[in-house]
């Protein structure tokens, strides 16, 4: 895969926010991910660069202790032609959550694929809670210190952790939280306070580093329809912690974006509207075509934060070459005018996105003429 | 006194389980039917419960919740029921497919449509072809419903719908498909005969299936 790779790439951090900003006609376009899977790192490296992959099969990913693993990480990034690399914390003392595990049918695939085990948690009552060694969790700081080591001039890093989704995927549960939230609510809001001040104290504790350009938070709240619970609840028990997750951002002089899947747009105001107006995010990521297109999305909500990402999941995964490079183009055309954007999959780079699929997003962000 | 069936559909709506216990059991006291006590009682409730989802009032705590106090009522007045009066409207083989372990979005659909009258067969997650395909045979299936929540996953439908063309099957019953990925143009590619965006939807599309058999 010819230009895959650049030879000199030019990460610009800071011009990529007066991009989002809408401060600076972009003279480029600028590319993000929140994530981009191990298995096609893995095959970019070994297939582009001919040097093997620093871990072994099934260990790592964005939070590991594996220096080499830091190094080729963020050098791909740049290598690809990002601004920055996005980085997850390696949390100790956090009790496993439950998973289940089948084959993974993807093409690179990972062998066995972890999902969420539905109906599993790790706090169902008080004792639960009260057993839960919530003083002992914290993020390893070692990450972050490896990932300064190996920035190049112009990159920064961001930090990303979830609340709302660590808690419905593993300390409650999708079905503890759907049930508890009616049965015991008080047991609901203490897990969202103490889950909330973990997540706190580890923006607090990254934010501050020069190398950290933005926290980047993660929070599914959707499906296809609507939200899993209500606005009235998510502006209740999460919206006070994305606030303050944004204020300390701002504090520092860097942005707060947000990464959320599902249809966020229903009724008005809509939760979108609630993220913008009293949680002050900086920028939104995650799109997909069935809910809100980003086109429509930059036409409706581009005068008043950057949209992020935009290139639907399904159609980068699926459609030929022809299409898909008219696809590309389409949203480029429709997104890129006035700034306040930034390309790339509307969710991450998993791994049964093609790897030729994805060359041909990077080919066209790298050849489209502003 | 006429027993009260609103207060009954009220309690099930609220998801007050304990009320609507309390309520059927009174019903039942008073020699209720239980055509009258299912079907314009509970089935009634759940069928007011989808339409609030549909609308943006209700989520799925409150739709979880509605189920539990309308399947606890259920779990009393079934055993009562005779072979006639338990007849379902139809019954649905459901599963989420090969590759794919997604619970959540599948037990939605099977909650709702218990609660609208089917008999639901949930095969559970990462379900081959020939699972589906044997069930479809030995519960006399009229319905499959197909959830999938990745690109990579959702297309093993259509290796579903081939095998139950191949069985011999296809023309006994309707497929419909659901999940995060699926579209209804993906639907329309994989000859399945109805999409459903939500649990709440795939009660709607399941009954003008069933009309069309």
């Amino acid at each position: 895969m010819p230009g895959l790779l650049l030879d000199h790439p030019a990460p610009d951090f800071e011009g990529l926010l007066s991009i989002l900003r809408g401060e600076k006609t972009p003279g480029r376009v600028p590319i993000v991910e929140i994530g981009i899977d191990t298995e096609v790192l893995r095959g970019i490296q070994e297939s582009l660069l001919d040097e093997p992959w620093a871990l072994p099969d099934g260990v790592g990913g964005p939070s590991s202790r594996n220096e080499r693993y830091y190094q080729q990480l963020i050098n791909l990034y740049y290598r690809l032609g990002y601004d920055f690399v996005p980085l997850w914390p390696l949390w100790v003392n956090l009790p496993p959550g439950k998973i289940r595990q089948v084959a993974d049918t993807a093409k690179a695939s990972r062998g066995l694929r972890d999902w969420v085990d539905e109906s599993g948690a790790l706090i169902r009552s008080w004792e639960d809670f009260e057993r839960f060694p919530w003083n002992r969790i914290h993020a390893a700081p070692e990450t972050l210190e490896m990932a300064a080591r190996y920035i190049p001039e112009g990159m920064k890093v961001t930090v990303s952790a979830t609340l709302f989704e660590s808690i419905f995927e593993s300390l409650l549960g999708y079905e503890g939280l759907f049930f508890c939230m009616r049965d015991n609510p008080q047991l609901v809001e203490s897990v969202f306070d103490r889950w909330g001040q973990i997540v706190y104290e580890y923006y607090q504790s990254t934010v501050e580093w020069d190398v950290v350009g933005a926290i980047f938070h993660a929070d599914d709240m959707g499906f296809k329809t609507g939200t899993m619970i209500s606005p009235a609840d998510l502006r209740r028990l999460l919206f006070p912690w994305l606030a303050k997750y944004a204020a300390l951002a701002h504090e520092h002089g860097k942005p707060f974006w947000i990464h959320s899947c599902g249809n966020l747009y229903r009724n008005s105001p809509s939760v979108m509207d609630d993220l913008i107006d009293l949680v002050k995010i900086d920028g939104f990521h995650s799109f997909q075509d069935v809910i809100l297109p980003v086109g429509e999305a930059k036409a409706r909500y581009g005068d008043r934060l950057a949209l992020m990402g935009g290139v639907d999941m399904d159609k980068l995964a699926t459609l030929p070459e022809d299409e898909l490079r008219s696809y590309l183009r389409a949203i480029l055309d429709s997104c890129m005018t006035g700034g306040r954007f930034a390309f790339g999959s509307g969710n991450t780079i998993a791994n049964f996105v093609p790897l030729q699929n994805y060359a041909i997003l990077l080919e066209e962000a790298h050849q489209w003429k502003v | 006194m006429a027993f009260d069936l609103e207060k009954l559909k009220r309690s099930v709506i609220d998801g007050d389980t304990a009320c609507a216990l309390e309520l059927t059991r009174q019903a039942l006291a008073e020699h209720e039917p239980l055509d009258v006590l299912i079907n314009q009682g509970l089935i009634a409730a759940m069928s007011v419960v989808g339409k609030l989802f549909e609308e943006g009032e209700f989520f799925i705590p409150e739709m979880l919740i509605a189920a539990r106090a309308m399947q606890s009522c259920m779990d009393i007045l079934k055993p009562l029921l005779s072979k006639t009066e338990s007849k379902p409207l139809a019954t649905v083989v459901l599963g989420t497919v090969k590759g794919d372990l997604h619970d959540i979005g599948k037990n939605l659909v099977r909650m709702m449509l218990q609660g609208a009258g089917f008999e639901v067969v949930d095969l559970g997650t990462d379900v081959a072809p020939e699972k589906f395909v044997q069930a479809i045979h030995e519960h006399s299936a009229k319905l499959v419903g197909l959830s999938a929540l990745l690109t990579t996953t959702m297309t093993s439908m259509r290796a579903i719908i081939e095998a139950i063309e191949q069985s011999g099957l296809r023309d006994r019953v309707k497929v419909m498909v659901g999940g995060a990925p699926v579209t209804e143009s993906f639907a329309r590619q994989i000859k399945a005969d109805g999409y459903a965006p939500d649990a709440s939807r795939a009660v709607n599309v399941a009954k003008l299936l069933m009309a069309a058999l």
